[in-house]
């Protein structure tokens, strides 16, 4: 399926004024709308191919097929792109599987244009005054790149009427191919003699359905994107990612500025193995602000197969108020066929959130735990190579380390993420539109194949 | 602009909004407090195989 205009010469100079005349085959009344240029006027009444190079207009090719009216009338006139057009002829053309139709408009001043209609979009076409160039691999005019679409195909006209500035008829056919840049159509047309080049426009829907005054069409959500159709996510991506950035560096310049965590308690406690619960109260932890989050962390470095049972709580002096966390500290190590392996977090840390003013007492609730290797040598084995196992150790040494403040790198790194869902959203869009704009050509391929 | 980026911006500054409401008042949702629950508790070891 194609949506661009085909193969005609670059039509002549000249001055043009409208004249009436009568067709010599049904004396219907017909206007030569740009006399001095057309070169082939299709009766509209009886559809007779007329030479209008000559002053009695001599019939070429007389009607063998019913007449149909054209969407838009001949002789009607609207407004694109700030020129004022008026329609003087009409064809339609196949490539075989899709039909397409094509207006031949005409200003005084600008010359001919190709209204193209594909009965979804309009797009409008001008031929181009010489060749495109071929910069990076790719066609290009005015700096806009064009990649290839499809392969090369036939179209044909299978209707035509009103005036051309070329010997149209129906079944004259050329050879079309066509290249894609978004929301332009590059399509190059051969009959043999010569080729010609147009650029066509996509025009915004409803665009030429108000200039010409015809009902406007809706769109075909979910419809496969043509080659030319830009991405309708396009502005909308850019525009996001802007405000995103923006964002973001302001979240980031938040971060960076907000106050980092200060120590505010250490103490080293020692957790018996063996008993049920080690109770021990460490204080005072000062908390200045209105609210902040509070940092413990424990630290048991000579923990060695074993683990600590670590529960907290922060309770307030004055109120009683209690805010429990816990933590597992530990740590395992062996040797097995593999070598020397060592496991366990020997340094664990719990973060309270949103702790309100106030002077607090940290009670710590541990357990000390032994673990024993079910597949070890039992205690009486003394190996040859090697020591022995370390003596067992009565308690753990945990040194409490509490901190308020920070910690807003998470929540920071949340918020970018949230910022961000939006445009990844947009670009997700963009990419499947333009993946899909493209699969024209990727279609077009394995249809080959096969 | 957009109708729908004038609605992203305005999302944006409720969340920078939200963000500095909530650095200001130490809130985390990656805070691990609470209780520990009871299947918390029990026999550990590696995970070693």
């Amino acid at each position: 399926m194609s949506t661009v205009p085909r193969t005609r010469t670059r039509p002549p100079g000249g001055a043009s004024t409208v004249k009436a005349l009568n067709c010599p085959n049904c004396g219907g009344t017909i206007a030569l709308r740009a006399a001095g240029r057309t070169v082939s006027l299709l009766c509209e009444h009886c559809g007779s191919t007329l030479d209008a190079t000559q002053p009695d207009l001599r019939v070429i090719v007389e009607a063998n097929q019913a007449l149909h009216r054209p969407l838009i009338p001949l002789g009607s006139r609207g407004e694109l792109d700030g020129v004022t057009w008026e329609v003087t002829g009409y064809l339609e053309r196949t490539d075989g599987e899709e039909p397409w139709s094509e207006y031949l408009l005409f200003n005084p001043y600008e010359g001919y244009a190709f209204l193209v209609d594909d009965g979804d979009r309009f797009s409008l076409g001008r031929l181009l005054d010489r060749v495109p160039g071929w910069d990076n691999n790719a066609l290009s005019v005015d700096g806009r790149a064009f990649e290839p679409t499809w392969p090369t195909y036939e179209a044909r006209v299978t209707f035509v009427v009103g005036e051309f500035y070329w010997r149209v008829k129906v079944g004259e056919r050329v050879q079309v191919t066509d290249y894609a840049a978004p929301n332009l159509m590059l399509s190059a047309e051969e009959n043999g003699a010569e080729r010609s080049w147009t650029q066509s426009k996509l025009l915004d829907r409803g665009i030429a359905e108000a200039a010409f005054g015809i009902p406007a069409r809706q769109a075909s959500w979910g419809s496969t994107p043509r080659a030319d159709e830009p991405s309708p996510y396009r502005r909308r991506l850019r525009e996001a990612l802007v405000i995103a950035a923006l964002a973001a560096a302001v979240l980031l310049f938040l971060g960076i500025t907000a106050p980092s965590n200060q120590l505010v308690l250490t103490r080293q406690v020692d957790v018996p193995f063996d008993e049920k619960s080690h109770n021990v109260v460490i204080g005072p932890v000062d908390l200045p602000s209105t609210r902040q989050s509070v940092h413990v962390r424990a630290r048991a470095v000579t923990l060695n197969n074993s683990w600590l049972d670590l529960d907290y709580s922060l309770v307030e002096r004055r109120t009683q108020q209690s805010y429990a966390g816990y933590a597992t500290a530990e740590r395992y190590s062996g040797r097995d066929s593999d070598g020397s392996w060592s496991e366990g977090d020997n340094d664990p840390g719990v973060r309270f959130s949103s702790i309100p003013r106030g002077t607090y007492d940290l009670v710590i609730d541990g357990a000390a735990h032994r673990w024993v290797d079910p597949k070890a040598a039992p205690a009486s084995f003394t190996p040859i190579f090697g020591s022995a196992s370390l003596p067992a150790q009565d308690t753990v040494p945990v040194t409490l380390e509490v901190r308020r403040g920070g910690g807003t790198g998470g929540l920071l790194f949340l918020f970018l993420m949230l910022i961000a869902a939006w445009p990844a959203v947009l670009w997700l869009k963009h990419a499947h539109h333009e993946a899909r704009r493209r699969g024209w050509a990727q279609s077009d391929d394995e249809d080959d194949d096969e | 602009m957009s109708r729908s980026s004038i609605f992203y911006a305005l999302i944006c500054l409720g969340l920078i909004a939200l963000y500095a409401s909530a650095a200001r008042n130490g809130y985390s949702p990656f805070a691990q407090g609470g209780a520990r629950p009871f299947f918390f508790y029990g026999s550990r070891g590696p995970t070693h195989k």
